[in-house]
């Protein structure tokens, strides 16, 4: 195993800055300084993370959490293999042996344990103790650890003891105009289309917190404005990407529809 | 659940049909506008029209013409018209020396501008209303029909008429022929178009009656809004009890909502605690200004008189064995992935490689660790507001009943499996006597005075569902424990005596529930209507079990101990 498992990014992946954030994240980053990402979904955290490992020339290694991600799917786990048992690094170990970004997305989402074991290499030490192959792991100078959370989503906080020992950047959708440009860049659809996606998207996001969860993000309205390109109507396109994913409930999913045929 | 005066029967309930759920998201969506919605009713004999007024946008069924997604369709355009106008219109000082004509040309003129506007920034909107607009030549030429041709011409760029009093009002409206930009803009200019086209008409000898007229066609509302009554003003920002609002919500419902814009009011003591039991104050969420009201709620805990239960068999505590086997922790064995190897399974794949024999290529040889799920602190709150008196079904048991049968056997379910329960009983009057009944406290069995207790508890008051679930959270709060879990058993309307406007508590109880997550307390529902309604599944995001039967009672423990 190498550096060249690691995912290295060989284009720049596109990313329109809303304010500083990227050179505060190259600050954090000069620091070796844990950073959080917060933001709603689909805002462009991920995306966000992708454009600073490039602009850092940084392998990267993305993890997304889920409720039974466990401490030994980050660090690592004993394999069989013909001559017995080998030692398999987790993706956490892994980054922090050969000096990749490590991000873990949605980390709240992960069991306790997952959530604990960072914590040693998010301080000074910056170690990962490997328990189960007796392992010290000291964490490569070039070594940086990234998550995000997602603080909206109802779900669970994230605890104190976690959260102090990150630097946060907020992200958010971006301003109208911009967002409109993101879509038709990444969707490749004229700049009017993506306005009127956009339109909507930020309709959508007046929901929020008034039935939704979340309104439409920048990846759904991408997605509609893709389907838009391939021949879709902005009906049909924001009806498959955005409406009917966004909501289950049938008054919002009613009145969503109903702002759908409204707006085009 | 609706409310009621303590020892009065149940009143009706009195909240606004189901569909303005639908509509108040849908203005939320066009244009970030949120008028309370409420049922208009019409004068004697006379169908209602739509109207705004400070209380709200008020709104008639839809006429008998329009059925299925028809009827939705009118809705829709007659609640988009009236925001259009609160989006688009400045209120105009009411004159008494303008001719009823001239003021009904004016709305139509206001009402032709405010929808091409709306349909310039939503296209939508034009094809939703002009599917209303069918006034034509054929129609006749008498004024009002003369006005409902106008109003078409105004809103339709492909419809023609022939008549040379349409002409005019369209080249006096449009800057252009094409209709592309409107050359009325201010109230004046607006009111001299009016006035001319009046005059022609008064020229046309064509007779109109102003007490009789109503804007055409019938979505648009009878911009009663438009005119500010002499010296009104500054009325304008308090809302206003309307007769056609529920007759309970003509007390004190100002002094609940205040007035939109005004800075939010900290009230220190809400009320005095009576029976020396503990009061506590909880903020409540003001959906108008988008802010908590500080100390807003006063929350009384009152014990409950014990009365000997008659169980009926039904009531029995539950047969089945405790749920108590998934909590436990330990390792699941022979796992196709896991946390470590699982020590015998990895040692006869090794034997069977070293032996040469054929493996399995599927080998099971982890071990997973299984989720300790601890103990919970659960707070069962159970809503004995009036409505809990109905029936849940034509001549079955009360929805309280059903609700008491359900709490005795989860509390006997959860207690056998080792967490800690609470039963709390909750109504209100007001929002100063949110009213927590005490029956069941943590660490206490579920004995015999307990279900004395709970059999006492008795239907009455109202809803007031966000100050009830604060107090039921912080009162978990107030455990140590590793998980809090307040299980709802309600129907989810909120509703209460001092509040006008049916979003209110509801947005309310909606923040309560999402602040409860964000502290660490799990939120679960129990719908004893057996519907598993769409007030509950809104408030807390699905995680509500209908209650049918005994198997739902399971299924809701099973959500707490998951």
């Amino acid at each position: 195993m190498g550096a060249a498992d690691l995912q290295r990014l060989d284009a720049e992946p596109y990313y329109a800055p809303a304010g500083n954030e990227c050179e505060m994240f190259a600050t954090a980053y000069a620091q070796r300084l844990p950073v959080l990402l917060k933001g709603p979904t689909g805002c462009g955290k991920t995306r966000f993370v992708e454009h600073m490992a490039w602009k850092l020339r940084r392998p990267l290694v993305t993890v997304s959490c889920h409720e039974d991600l466990s401490a030994s799917d980050l660090t690592g786990r004993w394999l069989l293999d013909a001559q017995g048992t080998r030692w398999q690094d987790g993706p956490l170990a892994r980054a922090a042996r050969l000096g990749a970004i490590c991000y873990l997305d949605e980390l709240v989402e992960a069991r306790p344990d997952a959530t604990v074991v960072i914590h040693p290499l998010t301080d000074t030490r910056r170690v990962l103790p490997l328990e189960r192959c007796g392992e010290l792991l000291r964490a490569h100078p070039d070594f940086s650890l990234v998550v995000s959370y997602n603080p909206d989503a109802g779900a669970r906080e994230m605890k104190p003891s976690t959260r102090q020992r990150f630097c946060a950047l907020e992200l958010d959708y971006p301003a109208p105009e911009r967002e409109a440009a993101i879509v038709a860049h990444e969707a490749g659809v004229p700049l009017e289309v993506a306005t009127g996606l956009v339109a909507l998207g930020v309709r959508s996001r007046r929901l929020r917190g008034h039935g939704l969860d979340e309104g439409a993000s920048t990846r759904m309205l991408v997605r509609a404005a893709t389907l838009v390109r391939e021949g879709a109507t902005p009906l049909q396109a924001c009806r498959m990407a955005v409406v009917t994913p966004l909501s289950d409930d049938p008054e919002m999913a009613e009145a969503l529809q109903a702002a759908l045929e409204a707006s085009f | 659940m609706a409310p009621a005066a303590p020892g009065t029967p149940a009143r009706t309930e009195a909240g606004p049909p189901s569909r303005h759920a639908a509509l108040s998201a849908y203005l939320r969506l066009l244009w970030n506008q949120a008028p309370a919605l409420w049922p208009a009713a019409g004068d004697a004999g006379e169908p209602a029209a739509p109207h705004l007024s400070d209380a709200g946008l008020h709104l008639p069924p839809p006429p008998p013409r329009e059925t299925g997604t028809g009827a939705a369709r009118w809705q829709r355009a007659a609640a988009a018209h009236a925001t259009a106008h609160l989006v688009y219109s400045a209120r105009a000082a009411q004159d008494p020396a303008l001719h009823p004509l001239t003021r009904a040309l004016v709305g139509l003129l206001e009402d032709a501008r405010v929808e091409w506007l709306a349909a310039r920034e939503l296209p939508g909107l034009r094809r939703l209303w002009l599917g209303f607009h069918t006034a034509d030549a054929h129609g006749g030429d008498d004024a009002v029909s003369l006005m409902a041709r106008l109003a078409r011409a105004l809103l339709d760029p492909g419809y023609a008429d022939p008549s040379p009093w349409v002409a005019k009002g369209r080249q006096l409206f449009f800057v252009d022929a094409q209709g592309l930009a409107i050359a009325l803009r201010q109230p004046r200019e607006l009111r001299y178009a009016a006035s001319l086209l009046g005059h022609d008409l008064g020229q046309m000898r064509l007779q109109f009656n102003g007490r009789a007229y109503r804007p055409q066609p019938d979505y648009r509302d009878d911009n009663r809004w438009l005119w500010q009554p002499d010296g009104s003003a500054t009325e304008a920002a308090c809302p206003v009890v309307t007769a056609d609002l529920p007759p309970q919500a003509a007390t004190g419902g100002a002094d609940a909502l205040g007035s939109p814009g005004t800075a939010v009011r900290e009230e220190p003591g809400g009320a005095a605690p009576q029976d020396g039991t503990p009061a506590r104050c909880y903020p409540e969420w003001d959906r108008l200004i988008a802010r908590h009201r500080l100390r807003w709620c006063t929350v009384l805990e009152r014990p409950v008189a014990a009365r000997p239960a008659v169980r009926a068999p039904s009531a029995k505590p539950s047969p089945r064995p405790p749920p108590g086997e998934a909590r436990r922790a330990g390792w699941l064995r022979r796992q196709p992935s896991g946390d470590q190897l699982d020590l015998q399974p990895a040692i006869e794949q090794a034997v069977l490689r070293r032996a040469g024999l054929a493996w399995n290529e599927d080998d099971r040889v982890w071990a997973r660790r299984r989720r300790r799920c601890d103990p919970a602190h659960v707070l069962v709150l159970l809503d004995v507001s009036a409505s809990t008196a109905e029936p849940a079904w034509p001549g079955g048991p009360s929805l309280l009943a059903l609700g008491t049968q359900a709490v005795e056997r989860a509390v006997g379910l959860l207690q056998a499996a080792g967490d800690r329960c609470a039963v709390h009983g909750f109504c209100s009057d007001g929002r100063h006597q949110v009213v927590h009944w005490r029956v069941l406290d943590f660490g206490e069995p579920m004995g015999a005075a307990a279900l004395d207790r709970l059999a006492a508890l008795r239907s009455g008051l109202s809803t007031r569902l966000g100050a009830a679930l604060r107090h039921g959270v912080a009162r978990l709060l107030a455990q140590l424990a590793r998980r809090r879990v307040l299980l709802l058993v309600s129907d989810g309307r909120a509703h209460d005596v001092d509040v006008h406007d049916p979003r209110y508590l509801a947005e309310d109880a909606w923040q309560a529930v999402r602040q409860a997550r964000r502290q660490g307390v799990q939120v679960l529902g129990l719908d004893p209507a057996g519907k598993g309604g769409a007030p509950l599944r809104r408030l807390l995001n699905r995680q509500v079990h209908a209650l049918k039967g005994v198997q739902d009672v399971h299924q809701a423990v099973r959500g707490v101990q998951r």
